[in-house]
């Protein structure tokens, strides 16, 4: 983030940030700059009341894109090479998950211990989904400037991470169909191997030498190896 | 006097309970000392014996030799049944060996193990199984054994029952169970030496097979980018990072301290319906995923029950961290 600071177009942003949002209604897309102005504000940890309310009601399409544009900034002061981004939508969505969860927050929580559990909400267990005290409403501003930038901070860290291979969030997911055949690994002795099976061998034999050295028998796990099917 | 009589039994009965309730309690202790004994037996004795590995319609023989020499540790697997086939290991370098080149480029390339485990991991080991010493001493092999048994505390893994040297703790015999006790898989030794005369040119290669070159031992450790939405009790991955494998594979590996299950991940051009197969204990699962635009076909390898591989195949998904 203090590369972000020095010099990026945000910060100029954050600097004049309360005298531009006075004349935004005079601006053609005043919604959007303010929302940008907020955005930039999280980020050099000047966020207010407003701004954060104005992240909420934002139009999440625009964060992304801004967003991006940060992390290429960034990329072009740390001379990272180009990366995938692919997850400003879930940076959003982890935006708004954290105001959701931090409205159905058990009391008996502390600050400190929540915004370390709240760094990913959606893998929390249910029971902590509780209902929200009086004194957590009273609080609620605080919480929620808090946990939001903590949740923005994280995934510009995240957006860093040369990982060229990072895939989108959420993967299609089917349940696994009632009658499922099972089919005897023998039978892949009968007939011609295909690359498929080909690869499945290498892999059930990858899987007897790892077994073998984690379950602690020595070698004996790697008996298996030699019953399954071979042929090419 | 019926109230003394009634204390005095209420008081009887609770000493007998609370007495039941101590011994019961020291069977997972008693059972967990004897496993990492035995796990410890792999690494330190010196042994030579033949075994019967015998799943599903399958009986190979086999004979496994191990010694300690000049501190570097020499372990060799050789089928007896089939194609000569011969596994050394040599500290943490596997060498496949194998009767002839013609057979050796038949077999998939070896990839080296990762580090052996030297311990057991009794807190995962608690969390899955309920673990009993059995009272009784058997023979197997030619020596007295005493048993230990694993029973599943839900049905996403197998039973496991042990029976050790009861001198120093070695594996004889090792039987993995349905949760209905049907019999799955049974290593059996049938005759064993620990006091082998073992030389290092009983792990050289012989003249005229074909040893596959000895390959690095350090596998490329690449970041994880996957995840579980959900995991049977005691399960956990064993390496924080995935290993790299050929082309673009990744592989996790998931353990309960007993049973493992290897998790490979693959870029692929092709979709594929949920398909499972089997053999004895090994159950493979195999399926695509789509994530954003691009299909991964995941494949999960274990000895657990079927119900186990098609669950965690349904909640792998990308990591969200």
């Amino acid at each position: 983030m203090t590369a972000l600071k020095s010099g990026s177009p945000q910060n100029d942003c954050s600097r004049d940030h309360d005298s531009t949002r006075e004349n935004d209604s005079l601006q053609e897309n005043n919604g959007s700059e303010d929302v940008l102005s907020s955005l930039s504000a999280m980020f050099d940890g000047e966020a207010t009341q407003q701004d954060l309310e104005q992240l909420i009601d934002g139009d999440s399409a625009e964060l992304s894109r801004q967003l991006e544009s940060y992390h290429l900034i960034q990329q072009a002061l740390h001379k990272d090479s180009p990366v995938a981004v692919g997850l400003e939508d879930s940076l959003m969505l982890r935006v708004r998950a954290e105001i959701n969860v931090d409205a159905s927050f058990p009391e008996e929580q502390g600050l400190e211990e929540r915004s370390v559990n709240n760094l990913l909400p959606f893998v929390l267990p249910s029971e902590r989904k509780a209902t929200r005290s009086t004194w957590r409403v009273a609080l609620s501003s605080v919480a929620v400037a808090a946990s939001v930038a903590f949740v923005v901070i994280l995934g510009g860290n995240e957006l860093l991470t040369p990982d060229t291979g990072a895939p989108n969030l959420v993967a299609e997911v089917r349940t696994p169909s009632e009658s499922m055949v099972v089919t005897p690994l023998a039978e892949l002795d009968e007939n011609a191997l295909q690359v498929d099976n080909v690869r499945l061998q290498h892999y059930l034999r990858q899987h007897a030498e790892q077994a073998a050295m984690t379950v602690g028998q020595g070698m004996i796990p790697m008996a298996r190896v030699v019953s399954y099917p071979v042929k090419e | 006097m019926r109230l003394f009589s009634f204390l005095h039994i209420f008081f009887t009965v609770l000493c007998l309970t609370i007495s039941g309730v101590s011994s019961a309690s020291n069977t997972t202790p008693d059972a967990l000392h004897l496993l990492r004994s035995m796990t410890q037996s792999f690494s330190t004795l010196s042994y030579d014996g033949v075994f019967v590995h015998s799943e599903a319609m399958n009986i190979n023989s086999m004979r496994v030799r191990h010694d300690l020499m000049g501190g570097v540790e020499y372990e060799s697997l050789v089928d007896l049944d089939g194609d000569k086939i011969e596994v050394l290991r040599i500290d943490d370098k596997i060498i496949s060996v194998y009767p002839n080149a013609l057979v050796a480029n038949m077999r998939a390339p070896l990839i080296p193990p990762f580090r052996r485990f030297k311990d057991v991991e009794s807190d995962r080991l608690i969390k899955g199984y309920d673990m009993i010493v059995g009272e009784h001493t058997g023979r197997i092999a030619g020596r007295k054994v005493v048993a230990v048994k694993l029973m599943p505390k839900d049905q996403y893994r197998y039973g496991h029952q042990f029976w050790l040297d009861e001198e120093n703790h070695f594996l004889l015999k090792h039987d993995m169970l349905k949760t209905n006790g049907r019999l799955l898989e049974r290593i059996q030794f049938t005759s064993v030496n620990f006091a082998p005369d073992l030389k290092d040119i009983d792990f050289v290669p012989k003249e005229g097979s074909y040893a596959e070159p000895e390959v690095e031992t350090q596998p490329r450790r690449v970041k994880n980018l996957w995840q579980f939405d959900w995991l049977p009790k005691g399960f956990s991955l064993v390496w924080p990072e995935a290993r790299s494998l050929n082309h673009g594979t990744s592989m996790l590996l998931l353990s309960d301290g007993m049973a493992t299950i290897s998790i490979f991940v693959e870029p692929t051009m092709k979709a594929k319906t949920m398909s499972i197969l089997n053999m004895g204990a090994t159950i493979a699962g195999e399926r695509s995923i789509k994530v954003k635009d691009q299909l991964y076909l995941l494949t999960m390898v274990g000895e657990v029950p079927e119900p186990t591989i098609e669950k965690l195949m349904t909640v792998f998904m990308p990591r969200q961290d």
